[in-house]
């Protein structure tokens, strides 16, 4: 593990997700499907260029990493990475639950919270105060429609 | 006919019309400044509204807020580095990098000046020349529509100079993503796993959404700072509207792309502006400081995007053919008022028409006296710290990326584009070149399809003298920014 770490960096692993991604789209199109030729031809040749220059990008990559030690650390801050994409995830799973005001408050109260920002209070009325008059905004005059949520559904029917 | 277009002048002037024209305006400005809402959403929200108005009224708020919303893609583009509309993309590029500079002030009113005289002289142009211009739109076909895709992919060529190869992935993964979907020829379903949700591709702002503002926001929430990096701004309104003018030749140049690709049927603002700031950015001699805050970045993508406005018009309003989606609209609204697009049309009601034209070339102008007065809260956004800007840059996303078509899904996909791109621009992926090949992809594959359905083969490219030209002019930028001149001088002298 730590002899494959040493030729990994992060230029090396987006290569690599980028040509995963390539090669998982074209299994879907060339295996799974049954698709003619002509949809498949412009896909080809976009596809094996994708192909050469990912391994290329990646032959470079491990060959700049055997030689030398140091590589860019990814994260600047990890916990606050986990933190915020965690937070995101959950915040964009409860939109159709909570609806969007009450899960776009959690999301807003917890963030500042978790920063440790100072003067809290004030700055959660004010995120408060802009969440609803952006929902408000939105559904009532640009008609858009927003995530109204399960409990304020039953409530109001 | 010059006795109708004074007539028209004189009624887009009275007090009523102007102040219309100013509220749409500002109300065009925020719709586009809310990233997933644009024009197209601004002027089909208005139809139902402008049942009881007079048809002039109608087409005169229409006016306001097609070109208020254009523009305001480029506020959120500029401050918080999210386009507002997919027209404002290759603002994000320079404007960005000017906020994180504490030059967003500068960066606001440079794209303000820009869109307005970009507008302002695509509206000339919908008023004056509109017979001439069809008949040189009409020269474009498919064959040259897929070779001025091929041009604005070179940009990969400029952007990606610290890594081509970077560049070069990137951009090919920006084409590999606009494949899935139905085929543009035969429309068959591709590389959608069976998904319904995938049928029409991924959509192009959610993915945009993600690169860009997702991704940024991420970045945000690891660091406790302001976009500015400091808690005043540098730069005024006042420096940003004189660079506008100091760099005439790309004001000039952005504006008859943006005119001349406006007035294209289905190209639109978003291939446009890259396509304008792809040739800018070629052209310039400090071409190593675009995407790093170069002022030339923001008013070629600027003037280009609203000059589309007016020249997008005159497909729809000469052939009934709209020139873009926002036109498409357009024109719905304009049979409901019982306006019905072609030559006689010009003749029938020749007033109406060119209450309208001067309408457009006004609201242009009171761009700036609507937007200026704001520019300076825009630009305070940029001094707030990230703790309280994060969560509610991640509502706008959420906002932008649901609020078009009403599917929480749209929020998983853009952020699972967010991530990606999170970790694409810490291996130094250059996001430019994954999003011209985005925007490009779908207007290179049908019109190479379309071409090889004509021609058989790929002799049209060497054999049509504009596809021709634009072959060599794409080879030339793509070998440009790898010749070292200096090197080559220093061997002449030295022989």
């Amino acid at each position: 593990m730590r002899a494959l770490k040493k030729y990994l960096s992060i230029d090396v692993i987006m290569a690599g997700v980028i040509l995963l991604i390539i090669g998982i789209m074209a299994f879907n199109g060339y295996v799974m499907s049954n698709l003619s030729a002509t949809s498949l031809r412009y896909p080809t040749f976009v596809f094996t260029v994708c192909l050469v220059i990912g391994t290329l990008e990646i032959v470079k990559g491990v060959r700049k990493n055997a030689r030398t030690e140091f590589k860019m650390p990814v994260f600047t801050n990890k916990r606050n990475f986990f933190f915020v994409c965690g937070a995101i995830i959950v915040y964009a799973s409860l939109l159709t639950i909570l609806g969007f005001i009450i899960a776009s408050s959690i999301f807003t109260i917890s963030y500042i919270l978790y920063t440790r920002y100072e003067k809290p209070v004030r700055i959660i009325v004010t995120s408060l105060v802009i969440v609803i008059v952006i929902y408000v905004v939105f559904t009532q005059f640009l008609h858009v429609n927003l995530p109204q949520g399960l409990i304020l559904r039953v409530i109001f029917n | 006919m010059y006795g109708v277009i004074i007539e028209g002048l004189l009624e887009s002037l009275s007090i009523t019309n102007l102040i219309l024209i100013f509220l749409s305006t500002f109300i065009g400005v925020i719709i586009g400044a809310l990233p997933g809402l644009g024009p197209t959403i601004g002027i089909a929200l208005l139809i139902p509204i402008s049942y009881g108005m007079e048809t002039t009224t109608a087409l005169l708020l229409s006016a306001g807020i097609y070109v208020g919303a254009v523009y305001g893609g480029s506020i959120t583009a500029i401050v918080l580095g999210i386009p507002g509309t997919p027209t404002s993309t290759a603002t994000v590029l320079d404007g960005f990098p000017m906020s994180q500079q504490g030059r967003s002030l500068e960066a606001l009113a440079a794209s303000t000046v820009s869109s307005s005289f970009g507008g302002f002289v695509s509206a000339l142009f919908l008023m004056f020349f509109t017979p001439m211009l069809s008949r040189v739109v009409l020269k474009f076909g498919v064959a040259e529509q897929f070779m001025l895709a091929m041009f604005g992919l070179s940009v990969i060529a400029v952007s990606s100079r610290e890594s081509f190869f970077k560049g070069l992935l990137g951009g090919f993964f920006g084409l590999a993503i606009a494949t899935v979907g139905y085929d543009p020829i035969t429309g068959y379903n591709r590389f959608n796993f069976g998904v319904d949700y995938l049928a029409d591709g991924f959509p192009f702002m959610v993915v945009v959404i993600g690169l860009f503002g997702i991704s940024q926001t991420i970045s945000m929430a690891e660091k406790a700072q302001t976009i500015s990096g400091s808690t005043e701004l540098s730069g005024s309104i006042w420096t940003g509207t004189v660079k506008v003018f100091k760099n005439m030749r790309v004001l000039i140049q952005s504006t008859l792309i943006g005119s001349f690709m406006g007035g294209m049927p289905g190209v639109g603002g978003g291939p446009a502006n890259m396509i304008a700031y792809t040739t800018v950015a070629n052209s310039s001699k400090d071409r190593d400081s675009f995407g790093k805050g170069n002022i030339k970045g923001v008013i070629a993508a600027e003037a280009s995007n609203n000059a589309t406005v007016g020249t997008a018009l005159i497909p729809t309003l000469a052939f009934g053919i709209p020139g873009s989606t926002v036109a498409a609209v357009l024109l719905g609204l304009l049979m409901l008022h019982g306006v019905e697009p072609g030559p006689k049309m010009f003749i029938e009601m020749p007033l109406t028409i060119y209450t309208f034209f001067w309408g457009l070339l006004f609201t242009n102008l009171i761009l700036v006296l609507v937007c200026f007065p704001l520019l300076k809260y825009f630009a305070k956004i940029t001094i707030v710290p990230y703790q309280i800007l994060v969560p509610n840059i991640f509502m706008l996303c959420v906002l932008g990326t649901y609020g078009m078509r009403g599917y929480v899904f749209d929020v998983f996909v853009g952020i699972a584009f967010g991530v990606l791109g999170y970790f694409l621009k810490k291996a130094n992926y250059p996001m430019v070149c994954i999003v011209l090949g985005l925007v490009l992809g779908r207007l290179a594959e049908s019109n190479l399809s379309r071409s090889l359905m004509i021609h058989r083969n790929l002799d049209f490219l060497y054999k049509r003298p504009i596809t021709l030209t634009l072959l060599i002019l794409t080879a030339v930028i793509m070998i440009i920014p790898y010749i070292n001149i200096e090197k080559i001088k220093r061997r002449l002298r030295k022989n």
